[in-house]
């Protein structure tokens, strides 16, 4: 019963790590913090596990852990890069693509409420209808925060892309 | 225009080949590590609480050299045995119950853990603040009578950090539309509530604890508020 339990657990924690790392990526903007959010999140997770399962959708809570975890990070991240220099050397890892760092980028200069939205069901692929419970917001509140923060990113892009395009 | 989707597809793609799964094993062992800390360090408050339920019957506790002797001395005492941890444990929660039974105001005996709503409210305070990343104290679900009141205790570097942490989780907590927060009086304990429950958030040396009570009618009077914030502090080790 329990080594069933540890194996759904593990199969569940494979088939969704990717997607809650990136959620917490997004906001963030480091990838080794975003594993640390996301670990911290599964590891939240376990313990309701025998609850979790019976979710619809246990990757959303996950999802939503991590994200939060990741706002109040982002909203503190001198106080947490302080922190991180003081207790481990940064490890060395390969540069994001550049696609990457731009996104990450402008995701960061979207105001809160419409980056948790893109984060949330672009990137963790929740519908408008969970991010609306978890927002704790009507669907269409949602919504509108979707366009504008897509309509917002469009704009931070746009002038990169045309100096790409005039390189 | 640059195509929102295509970006982000790249950024997942570029996710997926850089990231590393610490896998669910090691989350699961996170998890119990940090429920194994709880029943360790919930024996050592029992233990502090016999050492100065045995100074106080000698008179040796009192004033400041009293609280020292509270909070360093445990092992002065004899070795309690298992029936004495538990009592000491129900003595604690008996009077807080006691505390907390006031007219006018009424705390439920709904099942508790740790509150949901304080998951999506309290952010990084404790890894932030170099905590020790797990909860160092005592909780108290349904299963451990009295079943409406849960602690835990974080353990912290410094009281420097500790003390960072305390306001990073009042911080977070106040900007948190489902939360309001209120200093009580000249403890400086911090009073968090939400439309279920009151939470008291307190520091002392290097540690934060909170203390859980589920109660539909907003903060008790502040008297209570103060005696049960004094109560947590006599309980720090």
């Amino acid at each position: 019963m329990a080594a069933s339990r540890e194996s759904d657990f593990t199969a569940f924690y494979d088939a969704s790590w990717l997607r809650t790392v990136a959620c917490a990526y997004a906001i963030v903007g480091n990838l080794a913090e975003a594993e640390d959010l996301a670990q911290e999140a599964y590891s939240r997770a376990w313990p309701r596990w025998s609850s979790l399962c019976e979710y619809d959708d246990p990757a959303g809570w996950v999802r939503h852990v991590a994200t939060r975890l990741a706002v109040s990070r982002w909203r503190r991240a001198r106080i947490a890069a302080g922190f991180l220099a003081r207790s481990r050397p940064p490890e060395p890892a390969a540069p994001p693509s550049v696609a990457t760092a731009v996104l990450v980028a402008a995701l960061r200069q979207l105001p809160e409420a419409q980056r948790r939205a893109i984060v949330l069901h672009h990137l963790g692929e929740l519908p408008v209808l969970e991010v609306a419970r978890i927002e704790k917001c009507p669907e269409g509140t949602v919504k509108a925060r979707l366009a504008r923060g897509r309509a917002a990113l469009a704009a931070i892009l746009a002038p990169q892309d045309g100096e790409r395009s005039h390189a | 225009m640059p195509d929102l989707d295509q970006l982000l597809d790249a950024f997942v793609a570029d996710v997926r080949s850089e990231t590393r799964a610490r896998g669910a094993s090691t989350a699961i062992e996170q998890a119990h590590r940090r429920r194994r800390l709880v029943a360790v360090a919930g024996a050592v408050a029992a233990v502090a609480v016999i050492a100065a339920g045995t100074a106080l019957a000698t008179g040796t506790l009192g004033g400041s050299e009293g609280m020292s002797s509270f909070a360093g001395t445990p092992t002065a005492s004899p070795e309690p045995r298992a029936g004495q941890e538990e009592t000491s444990v129900g003595e604690r929660y008996r009077t807080l119950r006691r505390t907390l039974t006031v007219p006018g105001w009424a705390f439920t005996d709904a099942a508790l853990s740790r509150p949901g709503v304080l998951d999506a409210c309290e952010g990084n305070w404790v890894g932030a603040s170099g905590g020790a990343g797990h909860n160092l104290g005592l909780s108290v679900s349904r299963d451990e009578p009295p079943a409406a009141i849960a602690e835990e205790i974080e353990g912290f570097h410094s009281p420097a950090l500790a003390s960072d942490a305390m306001d990073r989780l009042v911080e977070n907590l106040a900007s948190c539309p489902a939360w309001g927060t209120q200093p009580i009086g000249q403890t400086g304990a911090v009073l968090a509530f939400y439309d279920a429950g009151v939470v008291w958030i307190h520091h002392k040396g290097t540690s934060v604890a909170w203390l859980h009570v589920r109660t539909t009618d907003g903060p008790p009077p502040l008297a209570v508020q103060v005696e049960v914030a004094d109560l947590i502090y006599s309980w720090f080790r």
